[in-house]
């Protein structure tokens, strides 16, 4: 691996677009093609953990699919099985693409990949069989953690070689973020798996690192992948330069430094000067909001991007919004919490962070990155249209009930004569459209899942695969 | 920016200060907490589970119980609500591990469950079918946690007191509950955590004798 980037810059001509294409091909098609995979999966488990919320007497016989670990199942799945692969795919490609050199070891990558598979799918049997570690975010049994890992630092030494290796001196606001995702993962699971499962610490300890450790994946991981694929986008697709790299250095590093402060809260069993320190870097979280606000706004110069004409801007365009709204509602976070705290509020807001945000962004980027890799275009812009409308308007039908039934629990349970049973039922008719929405949310994830499967089967079906690969290494795009 | 191992280093640099603070400093100041004697009581608080209270733990982990139910009592209306006689502290949770704190109050808080509820057959009523002892309850049914069987020449003493009504549907049958019912239910009747600390004194009671903790003798909040 070459250190000396700026020396080789100036000797190497970037590659060409086609020769970065050809190199991410494998790998990126198989994290992005799994990833969708998973989605379909979280989302198909996650619809059950949603029924069981409202029809507590469904599926009770077994211990398999008892609310709590189809809860974990579908959120680790989510975590780990989609977000951890397109963030991933993601970055190989953007960091080749920014860096103008053909990925660095591809087939490395592509086993990673595989063994990242294998170790999730042992991570969520894991969860269903009862072996959950206990830790919110963290649940993988510890027995599947380990090849996690591995398999992450074969993909994340790819990453960090091509990056090392650029031949695009200037580097820009996405590499920034991808980078800070590809350390912020394993280092927040590094930290859980050593100090809370090979050898845990005693008490609270266990809490405060696990609340950190939470949110370092929402902010840096998935916020950041999320700001990466909006900062590459928005101003690609509309032909614009960035607006103020100034500024965007500025967001990215009041990002990194307040993002782990941010998942405390008041009158959480820690020490007050630790929860005061939390309560505050969430309200500071409205700077590097605004700035990154800003900066796109500026770069945009009055052009549309939310419902922008075209299908891919579209899925930014609500990813960036979504991301604003989730964001600068966290911030308020130590104004309402004492009333909304352990309420659907709160999952509300996470939902949109989640889903609206990062899983938006994510498809986006899916959108934009698989016909550069394939070589051809979607075969038909109609499943994409409809699976844009499908997941906003799922992630809205779950949200926004659950931000109103979650406002009237925590109404509820500040009076103290209200009865609790009472205040649990006041939120079931919001659950119930919840479930509508968790249902769209699942169309729209297979109607990814069928895209992808379309495009690639037309692509590499065996009879033209030859052909194929030949015709793309003239490099079509 | 443009220098590789400058962003690295800076990542590094900036992610560190909240580990720092939320990972290292955590353990410096908490990780030497040890039990205490109680100064009213002469008792040491906590004092470590039972072997069966213990198990049970690893049933509320392997079921994700905390996916609904928080085990943290904050000042205000969670006192008022009659979920603990103080708010928790730090001091309440070194023998746990995982400490489930947990995020969501879909049910009721568990981390006095111990001195509000006393009696097993509740509990284990309860687990079977929540409904049977709290009306309309969005719990869901732990019934794997229980065999149904037909009662034989000596009923076993573990069966399940269940209320008349119900009791009449299942004649002839008994609904015994499995080891990690038990020992689910003797976990849950170890989660108190109202001793008076000094960190987390008990609310004055205004001139009355010295605060006697009564246990209720259901889930649901202390009437005023």
């Amino acid at each position: 691996m070459s250190l000396s980037t700026q020396t080789d810059s100036r000797a190497n001509a970037p590659a060409t677009s086609a020769e970065i294409d050809a190199s991410c091909r494998a790998p990126v098609l198989f994290l992005f093609t799994s990833a969708a995979l998973w989605l379909v999966a979280a989302a198909a488990i996650g619809l059950i953990a949603s029924l069981k919320m409202h029809q507590p007497l469904l599926l009770v016989r077994g211990a398999e699919l008892t609310y709590g670990r189809v809860l974990a199942a579908a959120s680790n799945a989510f975590l780990f099985g989609f977000a951890a692969q397109a963030i991933l795919g993601v970055t190989l490609w953007m960091l080749s693409r920014l860096g103008g050199t053909p990925l660095v070891a591809p087939l490395v990558a592509l086993l990673g990949a595989v063994v990242w598979n294998l170790a999730v799918t042992a991570g969520v049997g894991g969860i269903l069989a009862g072996d959950s570690s206990g830790y919110e975010g963290f649940e993988f049994p510890g027995y599947a953690v380990p090849a996690l890992l591995i398999a992450y630092t074969f993909i994340a030494l790819c990453a960090l070689a091509t990056y090392f290796q650029r031949r695009e001196r200037e580097s820009y606001v996405s590499q920034w973020y991808l980078l800070a995702a590809l350390f912020a993962l394993p280092w927040a699971y590094l930290t859980v798996h050593s100090l809370l499962l090979v050898d845990p610490v005693r008490g609270v300890a266990q809490a405060a690192i696990n609340l950190w450790a939470v949110a370092v994946l929402r902010e840096i991981w998935l916020g950041g992948s999320a700001l990466a694929v909006i900062f590459y986008l928005v101003p690609k697709l509309l032909n614009r330069p960035l607006h103020n790299r100034g500024y965007a250095l500025l967001g990215f590093w009041m990002l990194l430094i307040l993002g782990g402060w941010t998942g405390l809260y008041e009158g959480a069993p820690l020490p007050l000067w630790m929860v005061k320190l939390g309560g505050f870097a969430s309200l500071l979280m409205i700077f590097p909001l605004f700035v990154v606000a800003w900066n796109l706004h500026a770069t945009a110069n009055g052009q549309v991007v939310l419902g922008a004409e075209c299908r891919v801007l579209r899925f930014a365009g609500f990813g960036l919004f979504a991301y604003l709204t989730a964001t600068l509602v966290m911030a308020m976070n130590p104004l309402v919490s004492a009333a909304l705290q352990f309420t659907h509020y709160t999952a509300a807001v996470k939902h949109v962070a989640f889903y609206g945000a990062f899983s938006m962004a994510m498809f986006a980027a899916i959108y934009h990155i698989v016909p550069r890799l394939a070589g051809t275009d979607w075969p038909c812009e109609n499943p994409m249209k409809w699976h844009f409308t499908l997941a906003s308007a799922g992630v809205l039908l779950v949200a926004l009930p659950l931000a109103v039934g979650g406002w009237k629990q925590g109404m509820g349970l500040l009076d103290p004569s209200v009865d609790f049973n009472q205040i649990s039922r006041t939120a079931l008719m919001p659950i119930r459209v919840s479930t509508l929405g968790e249902i769209l949310w699942l169309a729209g994830s297979l109607l990814l899942v069928g895209n992808l499967v379309r495009l690639l089967a037309r692509r590499f079906c065996p009879c033209a695969a030859l052909a194929a690969w030949v015709e793309s290494n003239g490099g079509a795009r | 920016m443009n220098q590789a191992p400058l962003l690295v280093f800076g990542i590094f640099a900036a992610l560190s200060t909240s580990w720092f603070g939320l990972v290292v400093w955590p353990q410096i100041q908490l990780g030497a907490l040890k039990p205490v004697e109680i100064e009213e009581t002469g008792q040491i608080y906590p004092s470590a589970r039972s072997g069966l209270a213990q198990q049970g733990a690893d049933v509320y982990r392997a079921n994700n119980c905390a996916a609904c139910h928080t085990q943290q009592v904050r000042p205000g209306t969670d006192i008022a609500r009659g979920w603990g006689a103080r708010r928790t502290v730090a001091q309440d949770y070194i023998f746990d591990s995982p400490v489930m704190l947990g995020s969501s109050r879909i049910g009721p808080d568990l981390a006095n469950i111990g001195a509000r509820q006393i009696d097993d057959n509740w509990h284990l009523v309860h687990l079977y079918k929540p409904r049977l002892v709290a009306e309309k309850s969005v719990m869901p049914s732990y019934r794997f946690l229980f065999t149904k069987g037909a009662i034989g020449a000596k009923p076993s003493p573990n069966a399940l007191k269940l209320p008349p009504e119900e009791a009449q549907r299942f004649a002839g049958h008994e609904i015994v509950p499995k080891a990690d019912a038990l020992a689910l239910v003797a976990y849950l009747r170890s989660l108190r955590s109202d001793a008076p600390l000094f960190e987390a004194p008990l609310p004055a009671k205004p001139k009355t004798k010295p605060a006697t903790l009564s246990a209720p003798t259901t889930n649901s909040p202390a009437k005023k």
